[in-house]
This record gives structure tokens, sequence and C-alpha cells, in this order.
């Protein structure tokens, strides 16, 4: 596939980040101010530690003992991932209105390209929030050591959003209800693997390879959309 | 650009939902500058027909083209060409009249914004209107205003009429005539009014269950398909149809005998079967009297 950047592929994309703007704008904000008001709980619940105990104490279990004081921000992600994924793609299911866009004169791979770009962006955008969030309720209570361990503990999570929203894609886009289930089965394992319970940090060893499952989640989306448009496989 | 002598082809298609055959060996061309109408009782496969010619069905054997193209493969520049208004006149609904201008524009070399709001200016509608405000018959100028402002060399419009009372359905005819007097365009249309088809279309496609098919022009089929009334008696058991009689409806105390044969013909068939049929007499047709002569009520 060529993503050559032209006067036309500008036009289309701009064309699908209008479209895409105007259909999950309201629901976005929504999510936005949910996961703010997670990362507001979020700030009470550190703050509540250090009322219950001393200081010391509480560095002790944070930096020495793994307690992660951001624990509830761990599901948070992938609820927003998956209801991104429904914001975006049910509306284009019902009655098949997808049809609508793929019947553009695009090629197919650039238009769906086009919508996850938009929606990994809409995302991605909630997500800087929250790490955002986590970095300045963290810097402002610990060291920087601390804060590093707290990236590196969110951003698996934050990676298991983003393939739950690829995931949850995958089986709206896909036609054929077996293959729907093994989508989301297949969805379900990356998010589990970017869930599994490991001392907090403990993905920094990964560094860049974190990405590679949802990056491989990106072209894997273009299968079931090729099976809409087309109703076929090869 | 090299012009193709037809359209739309379609050969020997056949298309099955599981066990169930929709169509077996279909066969037909539309040339262009021509307007066809397909006309069906529901579940013979209209619907199905243009989503196999835009591609969004991959037929179980045969091949259809448009302008040319293998339909299941059409590219870009030539989906630029057709001008689709899906069933239900399907369409964005959470856009304004102006975001959904703005939303298409860029994708059509030949966009004229002036044929869309020409046509949806007339409803008086500011444009920040949402189009999930819309009645369906609003929301039909709008589907067609778009469909008119790409300036489609072909216009495939399946169940234009869905939802619209007469007078939309006026409407929405008499626009299209306009839009079409300019310009060499072909339309393919499927509809569940047929009186509508009358004075717009200029051949038609009768397509019954099992893929049977029959093209003609308006004209012709209506000069030589012909209903013949035949008073029951008290025989109860209805004629049979055979290679002269195409179709039988039965009526409290008659029969309509349908047929493209003469009426003398007619009555040997009938007599053939034992029936009486001297008091036979040809009865006039509405076009929606013959298609339900032709295709049989349910």
């Amino acid at each position: 596939m060529r993503l050559s950047v032209t006067r036309e592929g500008i036009d289309m994309f701009r064309s699908i980040l209008f479209k895409e703007y105007l259909k999950i704008r309201l629901p976005w904000l929504t999510l936005l101010i949910l996961n703010g008001g997670l990362m507001a709980y979020v700030a009470i619940a550190t703050r509540h530690l250090f009322v219950m105990d001393h200081a010391e104490m509480v560095w002790y279990q944070v930096l020495h003992l793994g307690r992660i004081h951001y624990s509830h921000l761990k599901y948070a992600p992938v609820v927003t991932g998956l209801l991104l994924s429904c914001i975006q793609y049910l509306p284009e299911m019902t009655s098949e209105r997808l049809r609508l866009t793929l019947h553009l004169p695009v090629s197919p791979n650039r238009l769906i390209i086009a919508h996850i770009m938009v929606g990994l962006t809409a995302f991605g955008l909630i997500l800087f929030v929250d790490l955002t969030a986590l970095t300045l309720i963290t810097s402002w209570y610990f060291p920087f050591e601390a804060v590093t361990t707290a990236l590196w503990t969110a951003l698996p999570w934050a990676m298991a959003g983003a393939a739950a929203y690829l995931g949850a894609t995958l089986g709206l886009l896909e036609p054929n209800y077996r293959l729907k289930l093994f989508n989301l089965a297949i969805a379900a394992g990356v998010v589990g693997l970017y869930l599994y319970p490991l001392s907090p940090g403990a993905y920094r060893l990964l560094g860049f390879k974190l990405t590679v499952p949802v990056l491989l989640l990106i072209p894997a989306v273009l299968l079931p959309a090729y099976r809409f448009r087309y109703r076929r496989v090869s | 650009m090299v012009k193709p002598k037809y359209i739309i082809e379609v050969n020997h298609l056949t298309h099955r939902f599981g066990q169930r055959t929709i169509y077996e060996d279909l066969n037909f061309s539309v040339p262009s500058g021509k307007i066809f109408g397909l006309l069906g009782k529901n579940g013979v496969g209209k619907t199905t027909l243009i989503k196999i010619l835009m591609g969004f069905l991959r037929p179980t054997h045969g091949r259809c083209t448009v302008f040319g193209e293998d339909s299941h493969n059409l590219p870009p520049a030539t989906r630029a060409r057709i001008g689709l208004l899906f069933e239900g006149h399907l369409t964005y609904e959470f856009m304004t009249i102006a975001q959904i201008e703005r939303f298409y524009a860029p994708h059509y070399p030949k966009w004229n914004r002036n044929d869309y709001y020409g046509l949806v200016d007339r409803l008086g509608l500011p444009h920040n209107h949402l189009i999930r405000n819309m009645s369906c018959g609003q929301r039909s100028q709008v589907v067609l205003g778009l469909i008119m402002a790409q300036q489609p060399d072909l216009l495939i419009l399946d169940d234009y009429s869905m939802g619209l009372d007469a007078g939309y359905r006026r409407l929405f005819l008499d626009y299209m005539r306009e839009y079409l007097e300019n310009g060499d365009r072909t339309v393919f249309l499927t509809s569940h009014v047929i009186q509508d088809m009358e004075k717009f279309v200029d051949e038609v496609i009768f397509l019954e269950s099992g893929g049977r098919l029959l093209t003609t022009s308006l004209d012709t089929f209506m000069q030589t398909f012909r209903c013949y009334r035949l008073s029951r008696n008290h025989k109860s058991i209805a004629p049979a149809p055979d290679d002269v009689i195409k179709n039988i409806e039965t009526h409290a105390g008659y029969w309509d005998v349908f047929s493209f044969h003469d009426i003398y013909r007619v009555e040997e068939k009938l007599c053939r079967q034992g029936f009486n049929a001297s008091n036979l007499k040809m009865i006039n047709m509405t076009l929606e009297d013959a298609f339900i002569g032709y295709t049989g009520r349910y």
C-alpha cells in the first residue's frame, strides 16, 4: 500500500478528520471529562495516603514495596479504548453506513487507515491527559524515581487501551460472526499481555518493543475492513 | 476516456445465500444514456444486485462490469463516476446540510455545489439544520443533491421511493428529469412504486424470484402484455400457467389471465385445459396492474 502525501491524500484525510470530529466530539469530550475525574480521584487518594500515614511510611510502601498509588487507572485506558471504538464505528455499522465512506473514490485501505489514525489520536489525547496528570500527582508527592516507575507502569496500561481500541475495531468491522469472535479473542489476548501483573516499572526493560503488538494490530484492521467492503478474503 | 458500449454488463451471474439461490445465470446489459428501471417484488434480489454491482457483495459465479471494470474491483476513478443512492436514503445523520456537503466535496473533481444547494435550498431549511432532524422526504432531497453535485455519469438509485409520500416522489423524479436533460447520463434504479416508472424510465427489467428476467421497453411491454378476464362459473381449480399463459390471478368471481399472446391463442389454451373461454374478454391495465400480472401477487 502506497501512502504518499499528495494534495488528494491531504484533502481525503481532512475530510475524514472532519467527519470523525463531528461524530465523536461530544462523546470524546465526555470520555475526557471522565478520565479527568478519575485522575482527580487518584490525586485525592494519593493525598489520603499521606493523611492516613507518615510520609516516610508512604514513601517506603511506594518506592520499596512497590505499592501502586494510582491503581484505579489500570483499566481506564481499556474502557476508554473500547468505548472510543464503539463511538466511532457503531454509527458506521448501523445500517452499514460505512458503505457511504467506502464508496468514495479513494482506496479503502487509505480510508480505513485515516479512520484509525483519527481514533488513535483521539485516544492518545485522553491518555496524554491521564499520564500528564499522573506525572504531576506523582512528582508532587514523590521523588523523580517514582515518576519514571509510575509512567513505565502506566504505559503498558495505555498500550492495553490502544489494543482494546484496535481489537474492538477489528470485531466491529468484521462481517462474519465467527471471525468477529476470533478477532475479539486475539485482541483480548493482546490486551491481557499488557495487563499482566508485574512489579511496578518492570516493562521498562522492553522499551520500544512494548509497542509492537499494538503496531501489528493496525494493519490487521485492514483485513476485516476489506472483507466488509468486498465481502471476501481473496 | 474510452466509453464502453454498455455502462453495466451482467454475464452469467449466479448468486446464492447459503442454499437459497437468488439468481441463476442472470444476463443483461445497460447501454449508455438510458434510464433503466429494475422492477421486482420484495425479496427477488434487487438490492443484492446493486450491492454486487457496487462491489459490496461477491457473486457466487459470473461477471459484472461497470464502465468496463469488474464490479468487485472498481478503481477510485470509476467510483467517482458513479452516484450511488443507498436504500433508505442512507446518509450521515449527525451532519448538517452544510457539513455533509463539505465532507463529500473534496472527493469529487467535478463537484458542483450549486447543484446541491440549488436543490436543498428549496427545502427552506437553514444550512446548519441537522439531517437527523429531517423528515424522510427532506433527507431524500439532501441525498439527491449530493449525488447531483458529484456530476456522475451513472446514477444508481436503490429504492429511491422508500418512505416518500406521493409529493416527494414526484419532486424527486421532477428534479431528476431536469438534471438528466443536461448531459449524457445513465440511470439504473429500483423502486416499489411502479406507477412512477411509467413516465420516467426508458427500459425496464422485470426480475422474478430465481432470477428470471425480462428486459423490455415500457411501451413494448404495455402493448404486448395483456390481461384477459375469465368467469369462474363453478370451477374452483384455476387454469395452469404454461408457455402461453404467463400468470393467473384468482378473484372471487373470475380469474385474470395474463399473457403475451392474443385472445385467440389464450382462448385455445384455456379450452385445452377444459375451461369454457367463450366469455373471455380483454381488460385494460395500468403499469402497476401489468407488473402485478407479470410477477404475480404474493
